[in-house]
């Protein structure tokens, strides 16, 4: 199964052309506080170092002044997102039944073995099913990204 | 034919059949679903000489696992790089006052990675729109962050200038036995899933390790045939004792054992016997096809 | 029967369906007008679709833990937990009142028999149920934030620092004066991780804080809920090995343990033991190989 679709990722990421027609924000110079004036550090009593540990750790916490611009895609964008979005979903449903049905042959494959192995030999087929508890080990790792300098490892070493 | 005397499952209407499709080699007989009716033969004669015929054989699949991870497509990578892009213009702003402190040396080398975007200036007009600065980050954009590190970083596969200052490099994706193509080399195609093959005839004819079995379990068998074929200085994961395939050959049933190899060397201990280690694609090329399309399934997609 | 033939005299029988059977019918169904605003539309769309205003895209990056799942382990634990013959072994169930009995006709049902929790049956393992890890759970219980409330500030930031996910509080259920313990006050932090942010969590945890904790001995071999959820906890010391922590110490002046919990979909804890460790996780009564 080759897919070879080329994705031209919407201008969104590219440049700011789509937001090239916006007016001025209105309502950030308009603003105004109502409350009068911001309360001052001194008199929170914030210049204590310990208060102010936990302030910096809120700040880094809240979404306050963090939050970006929500995305307003211009109608071309949004189809070429959706395509990419489709296109992607058709992919991953091919792989995940193509898995599934390897998979279930695998398995056909297991209960074959063992059907025959029962008839030709009750012994081996008692054997076989006789599981010792065990783990996997440790050394069936996760695959990395770039490999270490020695990319085998000649030793042998249970753990 | 065959539906008739599945209705009708006598010794004597069998018997003509089995002439025609003997048991031991069943499975090279292509019709949809053979096994009940043989089953049901192979009862009748349950004492007789087919049974005796049909040699049970272990058969090693020995996997070398992946080291690295897959590579990936064209169409998968531009997907993850368009939905990494699209996050780093949804996320939040990252809070540089909290993690460079303003008068460290660190917040110096953060700030001469990182410039400022481009101020809202109340004189000057902006084409493509008014900036929205929020703690020194256009709003409006996906943020690029640069991390001061403290080693020095490089592209994969430079490696140049002194010990001490040479920057860190991830390892080359290839090894040297992807370049000479040594098949029988450990380090070759790290992102894939190897197996192991043997020939006895100096590369005429490839097959995996098989061994006759008598009363000794399968999986002990291919264990012991591992080691006699390659070394004890082998460390492998026996995955189960259950066997995951069987396959009819002429020399009898094949059982297939998984063994996972995950460190250690496999030394040829006969001097006929040549071994390769292959990815999924190269079985193919040196097993037989109808085997290939047999145990096709068996094989790791990676 | 009987059951049936009491319900046509019996007047309570009727208020079950959830609305009255006079005419003109009155359904009991509770709309809540306001929700339906026009403004309130936007939140009706789901969020993965991009014009969602809490839309955030999820597959950013290669997942090595799902792609070594699915390549190698999928087949490999199939094989290992396969049974021959195998059939459904029932759990525990609800059990009936005596049913000649009109006062038990309406009683909740007793309770099963020995551990006292209805059971799910457990499956023989196919290829379409091999058991996977679906989640990891963190949670942090910190007891101090009873007395001093700031400190659910910090508690949040260690679980959002090494987690990269933005946490919810926790907050304590019940009264309990002598502990300073106050319903509904809030102790703590927790985190659900799924996708991509479980597997990244898995890794820094199996490949770079387990292997530094030198007390550590592996998963104890008592954990677990019998329904295949595997629970470690990390003491405070534990927890600045991880190195998004370690680097920023100064940045974190009160580090707290919390428990990691491991959601597989294994029915037992046997098997959630064998998934775990073929995850990289290593356990305490590992038999030698």
């Amino acid at each position: 199964m080759k897919i070879s679709v080329q994705i031209n990722p919407p201008s969104i990421l590219c440049s700011s052309i789509m937001f090239a027609a916006r007016k001025t924000n209105l309502a950030a110079v308009a603003r105004t506080f109502a409350r009068g004036k911001k309360i001052q550090n001194k008199k929170q009593g914030v210049n204590n170092a310990s208060t102010q540990k936990v302030v910096n750790q809120l700040s880094a916490l809240s979404a306050t002044k963090k939050q970006p611009k929500l995305l307003k895609l211009c109608p071309e964008d949004l189809i070429k997102h959706k395509t990419i979005t489709n296109a992607w979903n058709v992919f991953q449903r091919k792989q995940r039944t193509k898995e599934a049905e390897i998979l279930a042959k695998q398995y056909e494959s297991i209960k074959d073995a063992m059907t025959e192995l029962k008839e030709l030999s009750p012994e081996l087929f008692e054997a076989a099913l006789k599981k010792e508890r065990k783990f996997f080990p440790l050394e069936y790792r996760v695959p990395v990204d770039y490999p270490p300098r020695n990319p085998w490892n000649y030793q042998v070493k249970k753990l | 034919m065959l539906r008739f005397t599945l209705r009708a499952p006598t010794f004597t209407r069998a018997l003509p059949l089995l002439k025609k499709y003997p048991v031991s080699t069943h499975r090279s007989c292509r019709t949809p679903k053979p096994t009940m009716f043989h089953k049901q033969v192979s009862r009748l004669y349950s004492t007789g000489s087919v049974q005796l015929l049909a040699k049970i054989l272990s058969t090693l699949l020995l996997l070398r696992p992946p080291v690295i991870t897959a590579d990936l497509p064209k169409f998968e990578s531009q997907y993850y790089n368009y939905q990494k892009e699209l996050w780093k213009r949804l996320m939040w702003t990252f809070p540089k006052w909290f993690y460079f402190r303003e008068g460290t040396l660190a917040e110096q080398r953060f700030r001469e990675l990182n410039k400022n975007p481009v101020h809202n200036n109340p004189n000057m007009e902006f084409i493509g729109g008014r900036p929205i600065i929020k703690h020194q980050r256009d709003l409006r954009f996906k943020q690029v962050l640069r991390l001061p590190k403290p080693y020095l970083e490089g592209e994969e596969g430079e490696v140049e200038g002194l010990e001490s200052d040479k920057p860190v490099v991830p390892n080359s994706r290839t090894t040297p036995a992807d370049a000479s193509n040594d098949t029988t080399s450990l380090e070759r195609k790290l992102a894939r899933t190897l197996y192991l093959v043997i020939s006895e005839d100096q590369g005429k004819l490839w097959a995996f390790p098989n061994f006759s079995c008598e009363n000794t379990p399968l999986h002990k068998v291919a264990e012991e045939g591992l080691y006699g074929l390659g070394g004890t200085e082998i460390n492998y994961f026996n995955v189960s004792p259950t066997p995951c395939h069987v396959q009819t050959s002429d020399k009898g049933k094949e059982f297939f054992i998984k063994l996972r190899i995950l460190s250690g060397s496999f030394v040829a201990q006969n001097k006929n016997t040549t071994f390769k280690w292959l990815t999924s694609e190269e079985l193919g090329e040196h097993l037989s096809k109808n085997y290939y399309e047999d145990i096709k399934h068996l094989m790791s997609a990676v | 029967m009987l059951k049936q033939c009491l319900r046509l005299f019996s007047t309570a029988g009727a208020r079950l369906g959830g609305y009255s059977t006079v005419q003109p019918v009155h359904h009991l169904v509770k709309i809540k007008k306001s929700a339906l605003m026009p403004k309130y539309d936007e939140v009706s769309i789901p969020k993965d679709d991009i014009e969602s205003v809490g839309f955030r895209p999820t597959e950013i990056e290669q997942d090595r833990v799902a792609e070594h799942y699915r390549n190698s382990l999928k087949s490999d634990l199939m094989l290992y937990f396969y049974e021959h013959d195998a059939e459904v072994v029932r759990g525990q169930k609800l059990r009936d009142h005596d049913p000649t009995s009109p006062y038990a006709l309406y009683r909740h049902k007793r309770k099963p028999r020995g551990f006292g929790r209805p059971t799910r049956d457990v499956y023989p393992i196919g290829p379409t149920n091999i058991p996977e890890l679906t989640g990891i759970s963190l949670n942090l219980y910190a007891k101090d934030a009873h007395v001093y409330p700031w400190l659910n500030i910090s508690t949040s930031l260690q679980l959002a620092q090494i987690t990269n996910v933005k946490p919810k509080p926790v907050k304590s259920k019940i009264n309990d004066l002598s502990w300073k313990v106050r319903m509904g006050k809030r102790c703590g932090a927790k985190v659900e991780l799924t996708g991509s942010d479980m597997s990244q969590f898995l890794l820094t945890l199996t490949e770079l804080v387990l292997p530094r904790i030198r007390t550590f001995r592996g998963v104890p071999k008592k954990s677990g809920d019998k329904f295949g959820n595997i629970s470690i906890g990390l003491d405070p010391e534990d927890v600045k090995f991880f190195p998004e922590i370690e680097h920023f110490q100064e940045l974190f002046p009160n580090l707290f343990g919390f428990h990691i919990t491991f959601k597989t979909s294994a029915r037992t804890d046997d098997a959630a033991r064998v998934l775990l460790s073929s995850l990289g996780l290593p356990f305490e009564n590992a038999p030698a190989m």
